[in-house]
């Protein structure tokens, strides 16, 4: 008797071997179905991870043994409700009954942001005008060596970095027709930095003025009577271009001697690596 | 006498087997497959149940706005579930997709400072301020405003561009959550953002 075609499989596919097939797609699906569910919406990987701030409590005034020092302002411009940011030491923990004073106005309570032992926040009061920096501490009292220049963008110079190569950074300044004469402090991580003039500028004096926050250099310009309006080169910066490279400080002085308002885009402060 | 006789092998090899035999052996080969269709309409229901773009309506002035929820893998915390949308900023070459975490801890919408370029505002005449980082360390951030389109409809809203190197971009609460009512739907990884049309 000849056997049909459904008895064949009756046969042959018996239940064992279905179950058995049936396992065996589902080991070798299990691989890839697994990777792409763990890779699903997956877009990105951080290694961030969070903290707790825990809110301080004010402890009664205990103030710093030693006088405080202000070792940089940054910004070095800024314009009335701006924050600035007053690096140092000996400020003591808490402001107590310090004071400090921006552009010769003395900042109110609510116009400080932050005080803590190295770092003050404060923003530029309404009555500030370019000048001083100075925070007075229990009796003692700190300057910074420069000024905080408040500037009006649209009557104001722009001072900014820009890169040329991978080594030589320009300093530019647009607006500057007027300055006789200049000083610019260059911030710097790697060595060696050569700063020269240009057909703008003639550097009279150059120091290095190493800080607790780091390696910085004062440069001290003259000016051709002739700097036009337009971006002009006043110095050039070659470094090993390992690092970054930031203006801490920049003045602009007309030939009065008069102090001259400049300001900087963020943007162009510092060149990153 | 006569015997009558036929030839039953004739017919036996067409259909003799009896039907519960054939719908069995139907029924085994459609087994063999049994695994890979049951995972296929597993598939097409988890599909059917998530929302894999961004759907946009605009009914009676009323702007819904509905994004899958994004996964992102952390170093320490495995998979986290990450509330990010994709909008259209406005900038100065016209309008770019970019994605942005919705972040309802956060005051106020934060860009990279790069992106002031980009959208054309300028950094100087925006006020400075501070943000604290991790570190202790402040940096700066500059206060100004950004155009964002949902819907067809362009809305503006604060937002700070930061110097820190690690910002990424963060819709805040300042304007659009003052604005808008803001659904994290957890369960269905949708996130539903409805508004009126100004």
């Amino acid at each position: 008797m000849q056997e049909n075609i459904y008895e064949k499989i009756h046969r042959i596919l018996t239940w064992k071997r279905v179950i058995s097939f049936n396992a065996v797609i589902l080991a070798i699906l299990v691989v890839p179905l697994s990777l792409n569910l763990a890779q699903q919406n997956t877009e990105n990987r951080s290694g961030a991870a969070g903290e707790i701030s825990i809110p301080e409590v004010t402890p009664p005034p205990d103030y710093p043994q030693s006088p405080p020092k202000i070792e940089r302002v940054t910004m070095f411009f800024g314009k009335t409700g701006d924050t600035i940011v007053i690096l140092g030491n000996n400020f003591g923990a808490y402001q107590w009954e310090s004071r400090v004073y921006v552009g010769n106005v003395e900042a109110t309570k609510e116009q400080i942001v932050r005080w803590s032992k190295t770092v003050l926040e404060v923003k530029i009061p309404e009555t500030a005008r370019t000048g001083k920096v100075w925070v007075s501490v229990n009796g003692a009292s700190a300057s910074w060596d420069g000024s905080l220049l408040l500037y009006d963008v649209a009557r104001a110079s722009q001072v900014g970095l820009r890169r040329v190569s991978g080594t030589n950074v320009k300093l530019f300044v647009t607006k500057g027709s007027g300055a006789v004469r200049g000083m610019t402090e260059i911030g710097y991580i790697s060595e060696p930095i050569i700063i020269t003039g240009s057909e703008f500028a003639k550097i009279e004096n150059q120091v290095e003025t190493p800080d607790a926050l780091g390696k910085k250099i004062k440069v001290e310009f003259s000016i051709n009577e002739n700097l036009p309006s337009n971006e002009s080169t006043l110095l050039n910066i070659s470094y090993p271009g390992i690092g970054s490279i930031e203006i801490v400080r920049a003045e602009l002085y007309d030939r009065n001697g008069g102090l001259m308002q400049i300001y900087s885009d963020p943007l162009n402060v510092k060149i990153l690596p | 006498m006569v015997t009558l006789t036929f030839d039953q092998t004739t017919t036996d090899h067409l259909d003799h087997t009896p039907t519960a035999k054939k719908w069995e052996a139907i029924f085994k080969i459609a087994s063999l497959f049994a695994f890979m269709v049951v995972l296929g309409v597993g598939m097409v229901i988890l599909k059917k149940g998530k929302v894999n773009q961004v759907t946009i309506s605009n009914n009676f002035g009323q702007i819904q706005y509905k994004v899958p929820y994004k996964n992102t893998l952390y170093e320490n915390f495995g998979f986290v579930q990450e509330p990010k949308v994709s909008m259209p900023l406005k900038t100065l070459s016209g309008y770019r997709d970019v994605s942005f975490l919705l972040d309802s801890g956060a005051v106020v919408s934060t860009l990279p400072l790069e992106a002031a370029h980009d959208t054309g505002v300028d950094l100087a005449r925006a006020k400075r301020i501070t943000l604290q980082g991790f570190s202790g360390v402040p940096a700066f951030a500059y206060l100004d405003k950004i155009v964002l389109k949902i819907g067809d409809v362009d809305f503006e809203f604060p937002a700070t561009f930061t110097e820190s190197n690690a910002t990424t971009y963060i819709l805040g609460r300042k304007g659009l959550f003052d604005d808008f009512t803001i659904n994290f739907d957890h369960e269905n990884r949708i996130i539903t953002i409805t508004g009126k049309m100004k």
